[in-house]
């Protein structure tokens, strides 16, 4: 077995460095980047031949010269070969294609911490009466704030203005003649969000709570009431930086409504925004 | 690369389904019970018969199903056969046609979804000849077939011994007849469960009185409406937020009935002569001057028709009680109070109604009958515990989910 | 150096907890965490439409491939406890278990309206498989429930029944570090159950299998 990293920096300092030693993939198969070393340039080591003698190819050191443990983890880039499509899922073929096409390091990973911010702007609709019921306008700005640490999983908070529904009909045979109703149903939505990128493709999960109001005009009364909801989350989307701090994405997302049994299923674009790093 | 991202987006996949699957369905089983093909050409029983029917009989075979021990009961135009395992119950229609005696209807178990066809039949050396000719029979056995699981099964039930009689005693139904989980042919409280109820072997039912803007007392819940009880999705207030006519127009129950007013509900009770008393949940203080009058009207409508009937103002907590202590003459509006000793006695409720949780209590339940008044425990589902409080409790009424269960442990009491 | 190093140590240090994969004799992992199930509002309608708990865990290895489990779960009103030993068949990437789990519970709430003590007995057969996709973990775990449960309210018996069959879960766990070397792991546990002993206060009748999603978050200490 071979390692030979090409910056010597990091085998002259290894005795400190080490300790706090992670390491990350890279996008080619055999390599492996040293990513807590912060050098201007990924430091690379060539792992030709190491993924022979481990019982499970995750292997970890601990170093001795050091009271703290260091876990260094090596593994076969399972990010090598990104350029995969998914024929499983029809809805996902632009993802995954799009992953191919665009896919960058930071999807993978990066040494830094960041806050960013997603600004999203979208449509919703009901899924239950999405065929049954005269939909009105249902467009939906979106926000959400994730803290990104240096690895895979982020979380943040979300929150957004959701038209779950805006309808109106008419009940030509009540008890009181035709009768019409005009009612919107609008959610603010206060969600814990937990986010992984995988393959280029995020997939965002929430449980939070929904303030609705419901508005309905209805035999010459209006009435305007709210209420709290329990509710889930689950979204799933690209993201594409152009540069350092933006970016853009599109997401398909569902809220669920719990007790009022409501799906809201809405498509949006985002606008990303790296406002901190460090 | 590609089998993994396929897994993963898979299991999530999988997830969101499972996840969108939470809702149990609640669509009332389909119940075979329009297709009267033994019952088609038989002539109705007496009453006398019908009294005779009635009993506590011994399952042989199908006792797997029903357990050791059946109750059959007149309720209405038909027959109620309450049996011990399973909170299972069945609904026979009953007709006389030479010398033999048919019933045909269906059977359920009240915890999920089983139903299916029963038939049974009282052969004339099986005692239908003494029981159609107004005579004790020695012997009385039915024997017939019901359908499980698409099979035909052989049931046979054999008399032993009468029902328990007390009618003092009262087995309520919780909302009207039950809940909507319980899958009955009717929405909770709702004018179309007061009226099936007597099949499920009530004398009393419990239904939940709420205001609507223009203050018409509604029944109703839920504090806030919901899906659980609706079909709309955009009334998410309280009742008390709509007026009459937007909840009339445009709000329905989950088996499309209408939200009833109180007098409707009250008028229902009344034409249900199974009905003995009617317990009025108030939901918050406001509701019981509301309803004291109408309570008031109908008992009188039902004085001047002689018709055996009590109606009770509920008391759930202190604000309510102050609001009913404030109606003048409050000593003429019957209540129950749900409260502790000496808020009941404050109360001057003819009836005391603690949480069963709160345990058998016997020394406040013998308190309350040395006041010459009554104790119900509510809402008391769980087999086991229904047989405990009717076995070694005092109570003269539950109110329960499963009143089927309450009616197998109560007539079938030795 | 650094080779010599890499072969001085070629076991892993077990960041992960749920992954069945075996742990070195007497190696153990704590973790603390919270989860949130959210009943069916069908049975508990408005009175408790959740029921958030707080979840201790401690795992250990044991020779042979063993590994034993202990969760203590708290929420005041309802205490659990349980111990499980697991078998770990297949210790690569893809890893393979097989345990059996015991519980006990009590609930025990002092409130105005009800004096009713619960305890109760689960025993579950379970089957744990897991992938190790690198920088995480994906695992699933596969069990059946027994139960016994009794009921007694001022010391009366007020209840009790057994259930040989009363459920079935799927949980699915997701580990990982969330930032320098500390891990997290994110749950979600979908009970298809008869009986949920986290709802127990609601005294369900219903003799049906309902779903009930346990959703959790742990920190690995």
């Amino acid at each position: 077995m071979s390692f030979m990293p090409k910056n010597k920096e990091i085998l002259d300092k290894q005795n400190v460095i080490l300790s706090f030693l992670q390491m990350r993939f890279c996008e080619n198969y055999n390599y492996v980047i040293l990513n807590e070393v912060r050098c201007s340039r990924p430091c690379v080591a060539n792992l030709d031949g190491m993924n022979t003698g481990f019982s499970r190819s995750l292997c970890s050191l601990r170093m001795t010269n050091s009271k703290t443990l260091a876990l260094l983890r090596m593994k076969k880039s399972i990010f090598g070969r990104i350029n995969a499509i998914s024929t499983t899922l029809l809805i996902l073929v632009f993802l995954a294609l799009s992953t191919g096409l665009f896919s960058k390091p930071r999807s993978v990973g990066d040494s830094t911490f960041s806050f960013t911010a997603e600004l999203g702007l979208g449509y919703n609709t009901d899924l239950n009466s999405l065929l049954t019921e005269i939909q009105l306008q249902n467009f939906s700005p979106s926000l959400r704030i994730l803290w990104k640490p240096d690895h895979r999983l982020n979380i943040g908070l979300q929150t957004a203005r959701i038209n779950i529904m805006d309808i109106q009909k008419n009940e030509p045979h009540s008890e009181f003649g035709s009768a019409d109703i005009r009612a919107s149903l609008k959610g603010y939505p206060a969600l814990l969000i937990i986010n992984m990128n995988l393959y280029g493709i995020g997939i965002y999960g929430g449980l939070g709570t929904t303030y609705v109001t419901s508005a309905i005009e209805a035999i010459g009364t209006k009435v305007s009431v709210n209420n709290w909801y329990y509710t889930y989350y689950l979204g799933i989307g690209y993201n594409y930086f152009f540069s350092d701090s933006f970016g853009i994405g599109f997401e398909a997302d569902v809220y669920t409504f719990s007790l009022m049994q409501i799906r809201s299923g809405g498509l949006k674009l985002k606008l990303n925004y790296d406002f901190l790093n460090w | 690369m590609k089998i993994k991202l396929t897994i993963w987006l898979l299991l999530v996949l999988v997830m969101v389904m499972i996840l969108d699957s939470c809702n149990p369905d609640l669509t009332p089983p389909t119940i075979p019970i329009d297709e009267k093909k033994v019952l088609q050409g038989t002539k109705s029983l007496t009453s006398e018969a019908d009294v005779l029917i009635e009993g506590v009989y011994r399952i042989k075979p199908g006792g797997d199903e029903f357990g050791p021990l059946a109750v059959i009961k007149k309720t209405g135009d038909q027959f109620s056969v309450f049996f011990g395992k399973s909170i299972s119950y069945a609904i026979l229609y009953a007709g006389e046609k030479k010398g033999t005696v048919y019933f045909e209807g269906y059977w359920r178990f009240a915890q999920n979804s089983n139903t299916g066809s029963m038939s049974l039949t009282i052969d004339p050396t099986a005692g239908a000849s003494d029981v159609l000719s107004g005579k004790k029979p020695s012997v009385l056995i039915l024997t017939g077939t019901y359908k499980l699981y698409g099979v035909d099964k052989k049931i046979s039930l054999e008399y032993q011994r009468p029902i328990h009689i007390d009618t003092n005693y009262y087995i309520i139904s919780h909302r009207g007849g039950g809940r909507n989980i319980d899958r009955l042919p009717a929405s909770e409280n709702s004018v179309e469960m007061i009226k099936y109820s007597e099949r499920l072997g009530v004398n009393g039912i419990e239904i939940d009185v709420q205001l609507t803007k223009d203050s018409i007392p509604v029944i109703f819940h839920d504090e806030y409406m919901n899906k659980r009880l609706i079909n709309e999705d955009y009334f998410i207030g309280k009742v008390s937020d709509y007026t009459y006519a937007q909840l009339r127009a445009f709000v329905t129950l989950k088996n499309g009935e209408k939200i009833p007013t109180l007098e409707e509900a009250l008028k229902a009770a009344m034409d249900n002569n199974a009905i003995k008393l009617v317990w009025l949940d108030s939901k918050y203080p406001s509701v019981v001057r509301k309803i004291a009058p109408i309570q008031k009207k109908f008992l009188d409508q039902a004085k001047s028709k002689n018709r055996n009937i009590r109606v009770l103002i509920g008391i759930p907590d202190e604000d309510i009680l102050n609001a009913y202590l404030k109606i003048d003459n409050h000593k003429n509006y019957p209540a129950l109070c749900e409260l502790d000793s000496s808020l009941f006695v404050k109360s001057t409720a003819e009836v005391w109604a603690p949480r069963w949780s709160l345990g058998l209590q016997p020394d406040m339940v013998k308190s309350v009958h040395d006041q010459s008044k009554q104790a119900f425990v509510w809402t008391l589902d769980v087999p086991d515990f229904i047989h405990t409080f009717i076995k070694d409790g005092k109570f003269d009424g539950i109110l329960t989910n499963y009143p089927t269960q309450v009616a197998y442990e109560f007539y079938a009491k030795e | 150096m650094v080779s010599s190093l890499i072969f001085a140590e070629d076991k892993p240090l077990e960041e992960y907890f749920y992954f069945p994969h075996e742990y070195q004799n007497w190696s153990t992992k704590f973790i603390v965490g919270a989860s949130l199930s959210k009943l069916p509002t069908e049975v508990v309608e408005e009175e408790i439409n959740s029921a958030p708990i707080l979840n201790f865990y401690f795992r250990m290895g044991l020779p042979g491939k063993i590994t034993t489990i202990l969760e203590i779960n708290t929420n005041y009103f309802t205490n659990y406890g349980s111990l499980a030993f697991q078998h770990s068949f297949l210790n690569t990437d893809l890893s393979l278990a097989a345990g059996l789990k015991f519980a006990g519970w009590f609930g025990h709430p002092q409130l105005s309206f009800t004096n009713v003590k619960a305890t109760g007995m689960i025993l579950s057969p379970y089957i744990s498989t897991g992938y190790d996709f690198g920088d995480f973990i994906l695992s699933a775990t596969i069990d059946a429930e027994s139960y016994y449960i009794y009921n007694s309210s001022e010391g009366i018996r007020l209840g009790e029944w057994f259930k040989p069959v009363s459920g079935y879960g799927l949980k699915f766990s997701l580990e990982q570090p969330l930032w320098k070397n500390h891990w997290v792991n994110l749950g979600l546990k979908l009970n298809f159950s008869k009986f949920y002993y986290q709802s127990w206060l609601s005294f369900t009748t219903i003799d049906e299998y309902l779903l009930y999603p346990e959703f959790s978050l742990g920190f690995v200490l």
